[in-house]
């Protein structure tokens, strides 16, 4: 790796994870009253609060950020290296499964059925490169390892925290 | 159990490994290698001790805030058992680090390790805070760097 490779997934990895410290700020609004009035979630959306109610906020914003970052991802692939941007996708894709598994608002979307598509969808990529990846290239095996960590973590989620009847 | 499994925040795991595996897929351009497992291993006591930590450091907040499922909030886990908690799997973890890590490594993952703490003291009090995790995670991803440049 060249780097300004490394520069390059360095310092969006430090946007990453700002930005999943504001997320999980706006998580936080959803009870009454902001009990972090100094957190950067706060201060930002206190200009868009009045306009918009609270839960609409956080799951517009929510989708920006983790679109944002996949964004920077799939900019990552064209213009360096698939390689790269798989690697970059690591921590990305883990962070958007924890943060999909804290969403408790169910208002605007069935979460246990968003949750379940994830899984089956991530399971059947993990099965399909995972075989790919005992012939081919890093590139793939990189992919399986990514979608495996995502599955794993919804799994383990749901089995600890969540439905149980889930597996049944 | 689940308590203890909530406290330390199991299912987030794979956020620090992510990382780590990442640093060390920079280096080495797969992450399939038997030698990542002791930095794994370092990497999830880690993650759990310090999301412990978050959650002692977070524990009046959360009261004020009603989140009743929460570990100290709700109870299940009392201050005292997350202080020894807290200190076991900081501790171990910098332990094997110590003994495991290449210099580089170790510095950058004791480096982690102190901006962690910080962040989980401060993170309430100071806009900025995402700022902490933000090099955090940087430091976090060169300590799987330098441990793969041996």
């Amino acid at each position: 790796m060249s780097r300004t490779q490394i520069e390059i997934v360095t310092g969006i990895l430090f946007l990453q994870m700002v930005f999943m410290t504001i997320e999980g700020d706006l998580k936080d609004l959803d009870s009454e009253e902001p009990c972090i009035p100094r957190a950067l979630g706060t201060r930002v959306l206190n200009g868009g609060r009045k306009i918009l109610d609270v839960s609409m906020e956080f799951l517009v914003l929510f989708y920006i950020l983790s679109l944002a970052q996949t964004g920077m991802i799939i900019l990552l692939a064209y213009t360096q290296s698939i390689t790269l941007a798989a690697l970059t996708a690591l921590p990305a894709v883990s962070m958007f499964a924890v943060s999909v598994t804290m969403v408790k608002d169910g208002e605007r979307f069935s979460e246990k059925r968003l949750k379940k598509k994830i899984v089956l969808y991530t399971c059947l990529f993990v099965t399909a490169f995972g075989l790919a990846s005992l012939s081919y290239m890093n590139e793939i095996s990189i992919a399986a390892i990514v979608a495996g960590t995502l599955a794993w973590g919804l799994g383990w989620q749901q089995a600890l925290f969540g439905d149980s009847s889930y597996f049944a | 159990m689940k308590c203890y499994f909530r406290l330390i925040r199991v299912q987030s795991t794979p956020l620090t490994l992510g990382i780590l595996a990442a640093g060390y897929g920079l280096y080495h351009g797969t992450v399939a290698e038997i030698e990542i497992i002791p930095l794994l291993m370092v990497g999830a006591l880690g993650h759990w001790g310090f999301y412990a930590m978050n959650e002692y450091e977070d524990v009046r907040y959360d009261r004020k805030a009603g989140k009743d499922d929460k570990p100290l909030v709700s109870g299940d886990v009392s201050k005292k058992q997350a202080q020894i908690i807290v200190a076991s799997l900081v501790g171990s973890s910098l332990l094997l680090a110590g003994a495991l890590f290449p210099v580089p490594a170790f510095s950058a993952y004791i480096l982690s390790a102190w901006l962690g703490a910080v962040y989980n003291k401060r993170s309430k009090m100071d806009t900025i805070s995402g700022v902490y995790l933000g090099i955090w995670g940087v430091l976090i991803l060169y300590t799987g760097f330098y441990y793969a440049a041996g």
